[in-house]
């Protein structure tokens, strides 16, 4: 059967009083506009009138008339409007359609997220816990826990990515996945760690016997084991957002290490690094119930190895640099380390701010870079002020910190120099790293730490790193993708 | 009415390309029973399907016979692989001619010029099979590009626009980057393989007739398209609600505009669900002598009549949760009804997809502001669906949007009377064997259920003419044979890009 060949009335065949189209007829199509509607459409046109304002095309009207009840025949019928098709364009003809999508939109601008600071202290937490340790252990652990706290922070990056691969839902497989490979890599390089050390150990006379070789290895594998499980936790559970569970999974191994640092012993110290890898993991399995879309397969990870290759490369600077100017003076850095995510997130929403409201590229780019540069700046300045205060601090109440091993001296200035200054270009890094340039980042901070190894001035060679990373700044601002 | 021509005799194994989008065989839902019934009921066809998902799904929602294999194609997750290794030349000239046909489809984007558009999506199919898009159109050059012709072509619209043009915003820099996003994933199931196939048949317009063109592109697949609900007025109603940025949604709407249109125009056959969506297939460019309608159709004795009805006055409401279904009308009207019939209950059967677990506790706030609580039930999926229809005495239906609802046929397989929404086929489908009210019409559904839960002689009137309109019209093998009919039409017929291929027969001369 033959569907019967009737082109439908459009609103332009009502206005001509004709039943169809004539393409020789001279009216023009905003003639319709002037004609007025009859009463009943116009009472239509009274509830839709919002919805015409945002309307794109005639038939966008068709389909909410259709919608709101208003089929062809009730409005050929009823309504005196030609039709489905006929009524919406003479609806979509009238004044004031589509006004709404040339409206400049109005939002306020992104507010700094200050919950993201409180991630500084949580970062803290498996370290402290593995140093409470330590302290109390064989000396392997001591290596063997640098290797993990090293690992573990490439790691967290690599979680990251795979947490964001399943935007909408909880990649819980995919992250359980990722939870057992980086308690797994940390036995390995524990192991490793205990077997290098037994090796060099038994060169300086350090490790003798059979025993104490095997006891080293354990140790090692075991510290290795625990904090890269209970590191890999905790970036689970904060990739999640779940930053409560993270303070309450550290808990009982902060409370056991305090025990143990006041009191040494061997079972306090297994009973520790059980409580550090137990807990964590736990809470971790817990928050990763629902199994989510993502399948957990190593090549799943794949596209977050880039980044935790990065990642790596900014632990090695990291620590060469804590070796050169002592652990406390970068403690500042540690601690605000979600004071820097949040500024880097909030330069972030800022570019997006301005994307939103701007269609000129040269405003945008010149917006953009003051913002993502306006950022780095404000965090150097500030650990430059926490420096301020700390010498302050000390000159005025010169006893205050002794008992800690605060830098002083020609290493202070050092470290009052250096530490913002890698904080700037760690926020510029980190901002160029989340637009995809992990790359060559790797290669600059291997260059960084290859340059940190070989002597040269960690003051200057950090202030070089931070005005280094600006043009290159520049040039992501350029491209479009970064306003995503 | 469907008039094809017979049957081929059985034993002809035919291969069908079948192309669905978010249905089969992932989700649960009207159109993925309807593809199931049809691969199940034509077992001597052996089935491809390729089936757009949002992400990569990890099982299926219905059991897969033995006669159909499964490809995923989904737009988001990992991207497609890059195929065949090239040197830094070669991938720079391809990129280059991704990018040339991305800047021809935009330019058709942004004109409302099908042709156009057509042609460059017919490039990118092509480049599509030499390897991945992604890299080109996820690039700094394709977001550049998508911002400056975007809006080069806004301004000199606006220069020559008239009253009834339809509308094409200056884009802000983020309306353009969100476009790009969307676009690189809206054409991934052009790297897709398309499946060897005597004919293809796409199960809705939209993502899955370009599925079905890509096909017609690369292996000369003719295909049938079949339309259930409207696609495009599907995707308007969608949109309605939802706080898009103007130019994002403006593009979006062009993009299935344009798409729709094409599938129209390329498809050998276009099978409505409804004599209702030949209006908008023939606005939106289909030939109409190439539009049949074919009603959907039940197992009656899968659907036998309900002997007794509840002792209450119960209304039943079955189908899945979305506003399309407007359970917000249903419930406020079912208030209204609790005023007159203080004894009377709403039980809501079916499940929520995932995305709207949101407008369920919308409806349920709802409820519990009008004091329902207890009263209206959100029961879920049930395992036997019959049960959720012998629950009720009536069962109702306000949905905003519809093609050819099952459960409105079902319902009347089983004697119930169904009160529903004038909307796509539903008139059609409920004739005089119930009663039709006006969408988002309170007032109008509560007058309807306060009349038939009143009346017990009307109810067994209608649900008597129910059953026997729905053994007359909407039996499963009426649909199947339709279909076994259709695929040998569709396969014979010759569309004019097929020149090279012999036997110039147009579908409309075959009955």
């Amino acid at each position: 059967m033959k569907g019967p060949p009737s082109p439908p009335l459009t609103g332009f065949d009502v206005l001509a009083g004709r039943a169809a189209p004539d393409p020789v007829e001279d009216t023009h199509p905003d003639d319709l506009a002037e004609l007025p509607l009859p009463d009943k459409l116009r009472e239509v046109d009274l509830t839709l009138r919002p919805d015409r304002e945002r309307a794109v095309d005639a038939l966008e009207l068709a389909a909410y008339l259709e919608a709101d009840g208003l089929n062809d025949e009730g409005l050929r019928d009823r309504y005196g409007a030609g039709g489905l098709f006929a009524a919406a364009e003479w609806l979509y003809a009238q004044r004031g359609t589509g006004r709404a999508l040339e409206r400049p939109r109005r939002e306020a601008p992104p507010r700094f997220p200050w919950e993201l600071a409180q991630r500084g202290p949580l970062y803290l937490l498996p370290g402290l816990c593995g140093l409470l340790i330590a302290q109390a252990t064989p000396p392997v652990t001591g290596r063997a826990f640098i290797f993990a706290a090293a690992f573990g922070w490439g790691y967290s990056l690599l979680i990251a990515t795979v947490r964001y691969a399943e935007p909408l839902g909880t990649p819980g497989r995919a992250l359980r996945l990722t939870l057992w490979l980086g308690g797994l890599c940390g036995l390995l390089g524990g192991a490793l760690s205990g077997l290098l050390f037994a090796a060099t150990g038994q060169a300086t006379g350090q490790v003798t016997g059979q025993g104490s070789w095997a006891a080293s290895w354990l140790w090692g594998t075991a510290m290795g084991g625990a904090v890269a499980l209970a590191g890999s936790a905790a970036g689970v559970m904060l990739a999640l957002g779940e930053r409560a569970q993270v303070a309450g999974a550290f808990a009982p191994a902060l409370l056991l290490g305090g025990m143990l640092y006041v009191v040494p012993g061997t079972e306090l110290a297994l009973a520790s690094l059980a409580a550090l890898a137990l807990f964590p993991a736990l809470l971790a399995l817990r928050v990763t119930r629902e199994p989510g879309d993502l399948p957990a397969r190593l090549a799943t990870l794949r596209p977050g190895l880039g980044l935790a290759a990065y990642g790596w490369a900014l632990a090695a600077a990291f620590a060469e640099l804590s070796l050169q100017l002592g652990g406390w003076a970068m403690l500042p850095l540690v601690l605000s380390a979600g004071v820097l995510e949040a500024g880097v997130w909030n330069a972030q929403q800022g570019l997006q701010y301005v994307a939103r409201q701007q269609g000129s590229f040269t405003l945008l780019v010149r917006r953009g870079a003051a913002r993502v540069l306006g950022t780095a700046l404000a965090y150097a300045l500030g650990l430059l002020a926490v420096f301020a205060l700390v010498a302050g601090v000390r000159w005025a109440w010169p006893d205050l910190l002794a008992s800690v091993a605060a830098p002083a001296g020609a290493l202070g200035r050092a470290a009052l120099l250096t530490v913002p200054a890698f904080g700037g270009a760690l926020l510029l890094s980190t901002w160029l790293a989340n637009q995809r340039r992990e790359g060559w980042l790797l290669a600059f901070w291997l260059g960084y730490g290859a340059a940190l190894v070989l002597g040269v001035s960690p003051p200057g060679l950090s202030l070089l790193a931070a005005l280094a990373l600006i043009p290159p700044t520049l040039l992501a601002l350029r491209d479009l993708r970064s306003y995503r | 009415m469907t008039v094809f021509p017979p049957a081929p005799p059985s034993g002809s194994r035919t291969r069908v390309a079948l192309y669905t989008e978010g249905t089969y065989p992932q989700a649960h839902g009207g159109v993925s029973v309807w593809v199931d019934q049809l691969v199940r009921g034509l077992g001597d066809h052996q089935f491809a399907v390729q089936a757009i998902s949002g992400l990569p799904f990890t099982r299926t929602a219905l059991e897969v016979p033995g006669n159909v294999q499964v490809e995923q194609v989904p737009l988001w997750g990992p991207p497609p692989g890059r195929g065949r290794r090239a040197d830094r030349a070669q991938r720079r000239s391809f990129e280059a001619e991704v990018l040339a046909a991305y800047e021809a489809l935009l330019s058709a984007l942004c004109r409302l010029d099908v042709l156009a558009f057509a042609g460059a999506l017919r490039r990118l199919s092509d480049l599509g099979q030499r390897g991945s898009l992604t890299p080109a159109l996820d690039s700094a050059r394709a977001a550049q590009l998508t911002l400056n012709l975007w809006d080069r072509e806004a301004r000199a619209f606006a220069a020559r626009r008239d009253r009834l043009s339809p509308r094409l915003p200056r884009p802000t820099v983020a309306e353009a980057l969100d476009v790009q996003v969307w676009l690189e994933h809206a054409l991934r199931p052009l790297s897709s393989v398309p499946p060897e196939a005597d004919v293809g048949h796409a199960v809705s317009n939209g993502f899955a007739a370009l599925l079905a063109l890509h096909g017609r592109w690369q292996r000369a697949t003719p295909f049938v398209l079949t339309e259930h609900g409207i696609y495009l007025r599907e995707r308007y109603i969608e949109f309605r609600r939802a706080s898009l940025a103007p130019g994002y949604k403006t593009m979006l709407l062009r993009f299935y505009r344009l798409l729709c249109s094409a599938a129209y125009r390329e498809a050998a056959l276009v099978l409505p669900g409804s004599h209702y969506n030949r209006r908008w297939e023939e606005r939106l460019g289909a030939d109409p002598d190439k539009i049949q309608c074919v009603y959907n159709g039940i197992d009656p004795s899968i659907f036998p009549p309900a002997e007794t009805e509840p002792g209450e006055p119960v209304v039943s409401w079955v189908g899945r949760v979305d506003p399309l279904k407007d359970l917000e009308t249903l419930i406020r009207a079912f208030d209204l009804v609790r005023r007159r019939r203080p004894d009377a209950r709403l039980r809501l059967f079916g499940g929520t997809p995932a995305g709207n677990e949101g407008y369920e506790q919308h409806c349920r706030q709802v409820a519990r502001g009008l004091n329902l609580d207890g009263i209206v039930s959100f029961e879920g999926r049930v395992d036997d669906i019959t049960d959720a229809y012998r629950a009720g005495q009536v069962v109702a239906l306000t949905s905003v949007s519809e093609g050819f609802p099952y459960t409105v046929i079902e319902a009347m397989a089983m004697g119930r009377p169904p009160v529903a929404t004038r909307v796509g086929g539903v008139p059609e489908a409920v004739g005089d064997a119930g009663l039709i009210v006006r969408p988002r019409d309170a007032l109008g559904v509560a007058n309807a259920l306060t009349k038939l839960l009143g009346d017990a002689a009307l109810r067994r009137q209608l649900g008597q003419a129910a059953r026997a309109r729905v053994m007359d019209l909407f039996t499963l093998d009426g649909c199947l044979d339709a279909y076994r009919r259709a695929y040998p039409v569709a396969r014979a017929a010759r569309l004019p890009g097929d020149a090279d291929l012999p036997g110039q027969l147009v579908p409309g001369e075959l009955w």
